[in-house]
């Protein structure tokens, strides 16, 4: 292993893998250090939806955005596979009349902020998608949205970065950070020690345990979210859909489409801001992502569960029933395989990008929809560590946010 | 908590640990998704090879009989028509079965100890026109003449000459079908001589190192093109062979049937002796997860009368850790089938099986 750097980058998720192929562009010596194996956590078992209209105002958003725009030229100009890059558009579906009503003053401040979204009815959205249930009352569609398979893209940037000259290795934990004078000097790994002054955490839910290894506490928590995967089947689906939460009130559909689980109630998050305790496997949104190869992957239930990635009854059972319950044809598909994988969470639903308190450390972690902000966080990230300019501002998304954030832990 | 044990999978194994759960006070629930129980053992017509003692010479069909009349004395009970579709740990030390009903919706069974007697799945095989109807598993077309009383097809090759490949090419042609040949990649027979020679008594050919390279047909199987192999199992130009046949059968082989375990957490370990990936487990038939038991064909391709052994081994593994049987008569008992298994894992075949299931074991240990 080679014992020394510019840059380490920790984690071989989408962000980390992202991040090493924007580094290498501009420097030499970036070593990227994954304990398992590339995309073999989050980056490996998500939907790949790449979405604006959920996105929260701010950075949230304009990462998205950014991303949208920067995905087409990857896929022309630098992947070295087909990364299944497809823009069908991204469509949320409702089944209540009093959602429909909320969805109208949604889509005017959503219209506002830039993003193109459109309010469509019942049967506009069946004509899209002639599989979906006569239940589904209407619809949000934005054009400009897209869709790609998440380990190839993952995989992608990894070579991207390993033909920019980074070394990548795989099967290697990180286990400790040494500092100099509050300084980041090198890293302890296990199989050896690296020299280097920059290291990026890019360890996703295990964001946490890599902050703390220089002091820092950084408030990312593994939210489980559950999977399953259909046999291959003839054409059901042409996009990927999300169906929200059905409302029956006025005030459950008014909350219709937010997204995070914002659990600051608007104001700056606190560090020791703890997940929901409530089991939220019964709300949860669903999904259904039809694959290029005649799949497809139905979830999601969610809860937090620490570490444990089992799956378990209850949410199988509930993606199964929505997924009846909406797509109906589904009903006699056979399901070949089922996940739990813990998607990166953070009580603002933004997430921790940015320089620290310890110089040197870096972090880039916390991503609720990362597919959604790689390109863009990568970028951003580069730029920060070699002092040109940036696309997005970061500000928003640094760990100061946070109050309390280099409390000793 | 609603069970003591949940049994999947009503084939011998199955039905033999619920009767001896059963009767020492277990209360014991089997699924099966079949509309009838038994698993494989009402396809098999045929008087069972074996040794002497152990039910050789009586058909398939009778032993299954026999174990439901006990298992119907046993208060066993019995679901029909329910696929279990997962195994998850709830809490404390329960787990939950998920199981889809006759009526396809989905439930759970909550129970204190699991046991899998999935038996297996026959092994495919690729070939050009192998989506041809009229392509089929030897099992399946033994299903259809043994329980459906349907003969899929007038004139049949058969793939494969281990014992499947042998029975069911004779239990076709009792139900009136011609068969064309047996053929076999090897050099040699892979099944018992007894099955060999009934068939070739009625003059059908058993045709060592040969094998299909397409089956032709406009919407079904016209005809099968085979050829012999040299010793990399290449075929010989010039030796092809064409059989006008409306129906190919499979039998190359079967794979434990699985996936439970896999969902279960159960550590595997890859033992082509027996068939391929199959759940570790000790000499109680317990998996490296608390409370999931395996028997038969899930732990290694055996028979049923090896399979039933290892259902009886369970049953009283289980009892004895629900506290239903003292350790030493349990011991004693186990002691007493474990001698039957090793008198049944004789032979030159069986000594294979013999020595991959104490390496199984051994491996339960090595974390
Ligand atoms: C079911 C599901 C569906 C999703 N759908 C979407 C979607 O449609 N669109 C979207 O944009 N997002 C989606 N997401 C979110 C998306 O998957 C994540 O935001 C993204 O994968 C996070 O990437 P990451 O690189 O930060 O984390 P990860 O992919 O988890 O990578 C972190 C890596 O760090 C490694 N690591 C940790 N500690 C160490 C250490 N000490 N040393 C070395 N390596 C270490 C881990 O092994 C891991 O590989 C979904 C998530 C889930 C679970
Ligand atoms: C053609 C042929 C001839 C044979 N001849 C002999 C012989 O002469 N002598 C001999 O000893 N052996 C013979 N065998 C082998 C013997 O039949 C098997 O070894 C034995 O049946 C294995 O028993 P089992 O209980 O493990 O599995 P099975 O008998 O296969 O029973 C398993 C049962 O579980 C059910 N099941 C599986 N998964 C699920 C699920 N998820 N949910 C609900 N139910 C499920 C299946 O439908 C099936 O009913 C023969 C086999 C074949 C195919």
């Amino acid at each position: 292993m080679k014992k020394s750097a510019q840059a380490v980058i920790i984690g071989g998720g989408i962000i980390g893998c992202a991040a090493a192929y924007y580094l290498a562009k501009e420097i030499d010596d970036v070593i990227l250090i994954e304990k398992k194996c590339i995309a073999g956590e989050s980056s490996g078992a998500n939907y790949g939806m790449v979405w604006q209209q959920t996105r929260q105002d701010g950075y949230d958003l304009a990462a998205a955005r950014r991303s949208l725009e920067i995905y087409p030229q990857l896929c022309r100009e630098v992947f070295d596979l087909d990364i299944e890059y497809e823009e069908k558009g991204g469509m949320t579906l409702f089944f209540t009349d009093l959602q429909a009503e909320a969805a109208k003053g949604y889509v005017e401040y959503k219209n506002s902020l830039g993003v193109p979204v459109r309010l469509l009815s019942g049967k506009e959205t069946r004509s899209l998608e002639p599989a979906l249930s006569s239940r589904v009352t209407g619809s949000l569609f934005c054009a400009e949205e897209a869709q790609l398979n998440p380990f190839y893209t993952t995989l992608a940037f990894a070579r991207a970065a390993q033909k920019e000259g980074a070394t990548i290795y795989q099967g290697v934990e990180v286990l400790s950070i040494n500092l100099d004078r509050g300084a980041v000097c090198s890293i302890s790994t296990s199989e050896g020690k690296i020299f280097t002054n920059h290291v990026i955490n890019a360890a996703g839910s295990w964001a946490g345990t890599v902050g703390a290894m220089v002091g820092l506490k950084v408030p990312v928590f593994p939210h489980r979210l559950q999977s399953l995967v259909t046999e291959q089947i003839p054409k059901l689906l042409t996009r990927t859909i999300q169906g929200s939460r059905i409302a029956r009130t006025s005030e459950e559909a008014a909350k219709t489409f937010q997204y995070a689980y914002d659990t600051t109630g608007g104001n700056r998050p606190c560090i020791n801001q703890q997940p929901p305790a409530e089991c939220i496997i019964e709300s949860s949104l669903f999904y259904a992502k039809p694959t290029v190869n005649g799949n497809i992957v139905l979830g999601t239930a969610c809860d937090f569960a620490g570490y444990n990635r089992e799956t378990s009854y209850e949410a199988l059972a509930v993606i199964a029933h929505m997924a009846k319950m909406i797509i109906p044809r589904l009903k006699d598909v056979n399901i070949i395989r089922s996940w739990a994988n813990f998607d990166p969470w953070t009580a603002d639903g933004i997430p921790i990008v940015g320089e620290t308190g310890v110089k040197g450390f870096f972090i880039a972690a916390g991503h609720g929809t990362g597919m959604s902000h790689a390109p863009a966080t990568g970028e951003a990230l580069a730029g920060l560590i070699t002092g040109s300019a940036a696309a997005i501002p970061l500000g928003e998304a640094n760990i100061n946010r946070f109050t309390g954030y280099r409390e000793e832990c | 908590m609603a069970e003591d044990l949940v049994i999947i999978g009503s084939g011998p194994a199955g039905l033999a640990a619920a009767v001896e759960a059963a009767r020492a006070g277990v209360k014991v629930t089997v699924v099966d998704e079949n509309a009838s129980p038994g698993g494989q053992l009402f396809k098999q017509i045929h008087k069972f090879f074996g040794s002497e003692e152990h039910q050789a010479g009586i058909r398939g069909i009778d032993i299954g009989y026999r174990l439901l009349e006990e298992c119907h004395l046993a208060k066993v009970k019995v679901m029909l028509n329910t696929a279990a579709w997962g195994i998850f740990h709830s809490s404390g030390n329960a787990t939950t079965v998920a199981i889809k009903n006759k009526n396809d919706s989905l439930c759970s069974l909550d129970t204190k100890v699991v046991l899998l007697a999935t038996g297996a799945r026959e092994n495919p095989l690729a070939f050009p026109g192998w989506t041809l109807p009229g392509v089929m598993g030897a099992g399946a077309a033994q299903t259809l003449i043994n329980l459906h009383r349907i003969r899929p097809g007038n004139r049949v090759l058969m793939i494969g000459s281990g014992n499947v490949g042998l029975i069911v090419s004779y239990q076709l042609k009792q139900a009136g079908a011609d068969i064309a040949a047996v053929i076999d990649i090897k050099p040699e027979i892979g099944g018992w001589g007894v099955h060999a020679a009934k068939l070739t008594r009625t003059g059908i050919p058993i045709l060592c190192s040969h094998k299909i390279i397409e089956v032709r047909g406009l919407d079904k199987v016209e005809e099968a093109h085979v050829a012999r192999v040299d010793r990399e199992a290449k075929s010989i130009p010039g030796s092809e062979k064409l059989f006008k046949v409306d129906t190919v059968c499979i039998a190359v082989g079967l794979s434990p049937m699985a996936e439970l375990a896999w969902s279960g957490g159960c550590r595997f370990a890859y033992l082509p002796e027996l068939g391929g990936h199959v759940p570790v487990h000790n000499r109680s038939m317990e998996t490296t997860r608390n409370n999931i038991y395996i028997a038969g064909d899930i732990s290694g391709i055996e028979e049923a009368s090896t399979a039933m052994e290892e259902g009886k081994i369970a049953g009283i593994s289980i009892a004895r850790s629900l506290g239903l049987l003292k350790n030493e008569c349990a011991e004693e008992l186990i002691r007493n089938k474990e001698k039957n298994l090793s008198a049944l894992r004789g032979g030159p075949m069986g000594k294979t099986r013999k020595l991959a299931k104490e390496k199984l074991i051994r491996l339960f240990n090595i974390c």
